[in-house]
């Protein structure tokens, strides 16, 4: 049995049944990670050695079979913006390449209540601003499992592609304008962008704050509720966390969506999507249909614009979020200067990688004077009515579907020159970022080229029960094979 | 359009220097990616108010009472360079 594949739900029973060890989970991921992670690159920091300590420690706690939890004994790899005490935290840049938090961010201290085992610290996009895994500072590009000609998608591309190609067992991603989803759909595995504030951002290392949200990319639907369940919840050190109790998310995986009211959006479902996109689109309707749901296709105008919305709200609040990189205090910083806005400005330029430079200064055009108003508040303004039409949709419907992406995965540098069709790349995930919504992506099959095919289904705020029934029913009827040819 | 000034003015407002010879390309694919952006003009927004954040959440106040916070050595753990109790800078003219 190789251990490495299994999804953490059955891992668990094989745990509490004593027929497996926590030691032999690591070690089966352990030499995965050996065999793969050259072609891969999904890894900044490996912690196996950690892992194998740690996993001892789970034995421990199976013999005595006392206090365990969903995920004790379980291999879990983080993106490496969601900071870990005294483990590197580099978010993929030159700026921050020997930085060691001194605290965990809130998911890491409850992970670590739940007895999981750190797998490594994962690959990502420089400050997860990337579509496509392309803009790493350490090493090359993260490549598919799929087929390394190909990207492995972003900004979470280490996430997706660890899990996806067995180096570990779940991990955790961020989301700002589909960094979960799309390298999720990209790689044939499960992501999960949670409700806006329902997990704590404390330790995440920001991009863009009214956007940015954690989540878990996992083997299948299931395990996705596990990681909920351990990672959501109130936390007073985040100020935009929802006050909230949380449910037991494996309480909705029921596979019955009969007389469900599903609304596809012809703008993000329709226009602007390619043929293999559009078959895997088709195929889930069909079975949902099948499966009783009532299925429609309905219009909201206004997300036409969305990309725009995004791509002006979060460039602008990365301005503000990576002022604080000065190489004064911690990060990387150049030796000799002639004043100190030199240091500043020659701390940051060498520090920094292309694309955060291009969209730090974007971010600064669009706040600027003469610019602001239309701008950033004129984007501020479309993303009221972004909220309001989902508001509106979400009265008569109970998930609204379409595909993850506009595109499946495309092949390294080919979009890496020009911006503008890289950002289109966000085109059907995004949107479910500015209204704050829960969304998650799923592996609709593949195409003729054996490249996955990912499927979205976006809730109401706080209906996490909807996305995840809908996407457990039709995870079983689609019964896709999760495992690439790597 | 951003111009060759404006570029300068921003880099100056980011503490963000390009290289000369970059200079043209940055420029010509930042006003690529303006030029879609300005699609937004075309929305009616005529007595919208603007959204900040999704979750009506206002005033996370918590109290106001001392507790353990970092130490100063944990502060200046990840410092380029310190002296005594403080972070250093480099000396500059």
């Amino acid at each position: 049995m190789e251990l490495n594949y299994l999804c953490a739900h059955e891992l668990k029973k094989l745990l509490r049944k004593k027929e497996i060890k926590s030691e032999e989970i690591v070690e089966s991921i352990a030499q995965r990670v050996e065999k793969v992670e050259k072609l891969l690159n999904s890894h900044i920091t490996r912690t196996l050695d950690m892992a194998k300590e740690q996993a001892g420690l789970c034995d421990d706690i199976f013999s005595r079979g006392r206090g365990l939890k969903d995920l004790t004994g379980i291999p879990v790899g983080l993106k490496d913006n969601i900071s870990t005490k005294n483990i590197r935290t580099t978010c993929s840049s030159t700026i921050l390449k020997d930085f060691e938090p001194v605290y965990d961010a809130t998911v890491v201290s409850k992970l670590k209540k739940q007895g999981y085992i750190l797998s490594g610290k994962l690959n990502m996009d420089e400050f997860a601003m990337g579509s496509s895994s392309e803009n790493c500072c350490f090493g090359p590009s993260v490549r598919n499992p799929w087929d390394l000609d190909y990207v492995a998608g972003g900004s979470s591309g280490g996430s997706a592609a660890a899990v996806a190609a067995g180096e570990t067992i779940c991990s955790l991603g961020s989301d700002t304008g589909g960094s979960i989803r799309i390298p999720a759909s990209f790689c044939g595995v499960v992501g999960m962008k949670p409700t806006y504030g329902r997990v704590s951002r404390y330790g995440l290392v920001a991009f863009s704050s009214s956007l940015d949200q954690i989540g878990p990319i996992t083997r299948d639907v299931t395990d996705s509720a596990l990681m909920l369940n351990a990672i959501c919840g109130y936390d007073r050190m985040d100020s935009t966390s929802i006050p909230q109790a949380v449910p037991d998310y494996t309480s909705y995986l029921h596979d019955d969506i009969k007389g469900y009211r599903i609304g596809i959006p012809r703008e993000l479902a329709l226009e602007g999507i390619d043929s293999d996109e559009k078959k895997g689109l088709e195929r889930c309707l069909a079975l949902l249909e099948e499966m009783g749901a009532r299925v429609e296709t309905i219009s909201l105008p206004v997300l036409k614009y969305a990309l725009s919305v995004y791509y002006i709200i979060s460039p602008s609040e990365a301005f503000s979020n990576l002022s604080r990189f000065d190489g004064i205090r911690y990060g990387h910083r150049k030796d000799k200067y002639e004043t100190l806005e030199e240091a500043y400005t020659s701390n940051r330029s060498s520090g920094f990688g292309d694309e955060v430079k291009r969209r730090i200064i974007m971010g600064a055009f669009c706040l600027s004077k003469g610019h602001y108003d239309d701008y950033y508040e004129k984007a501020r303004k479309v993303r009221s009515l972004i909220v309001n039409d989902f508001r509106d949709a979400f009265s008569k419907y109970d998930v609204l579907v379409c595909p993850a992406t506009p595109t499946i995965a495309f092949k390294l540098g080919e979009r890496a020159k020009d911006s503008w069709r890289m950002y289109m790349t966000d085109k059907c995930a995004s949107p479910a970022n500015l209204a704050g919504l829960p969304a998650i992506s799923i592996p609709a099959g593949l195409s003729e080229e054996g490249l996955p095919i990912g499927f979205q289904i976006m809730g109401n705020i706080l209906r996490e029960d909807n996305v995840l029934r809908v996407a457990y029913s039709l995870e079983k009827a689609l019964d896709f094979n999760r495992r690439p040819p790597l | 359009m951003v111009d060759k000034e404006e570029f300068k003015y921003l880099e100056g407002l980011c503490k963000i220097r390009f290289e000369k010879d970059e200079l043209e390309k940055v420029t010509s694919r930042l006003n690529d990616v303006l030029g879609h952006l300005d699609n937004l003009g075309r929305v009616d927004t005529e007595g919208i108010k603007p959204t900040s954040h999704v979750i009506e959440i206002t005033n996370a106040f918590r109290e106001d009472v001392p507790g353990k916070s970092i130490s100063r050595k944990e502060a200046l753990k990840n410092a380029p360079d310190t002296e005594g109790h403080g972070f250093k800078i480099p000396d500059l003219d």
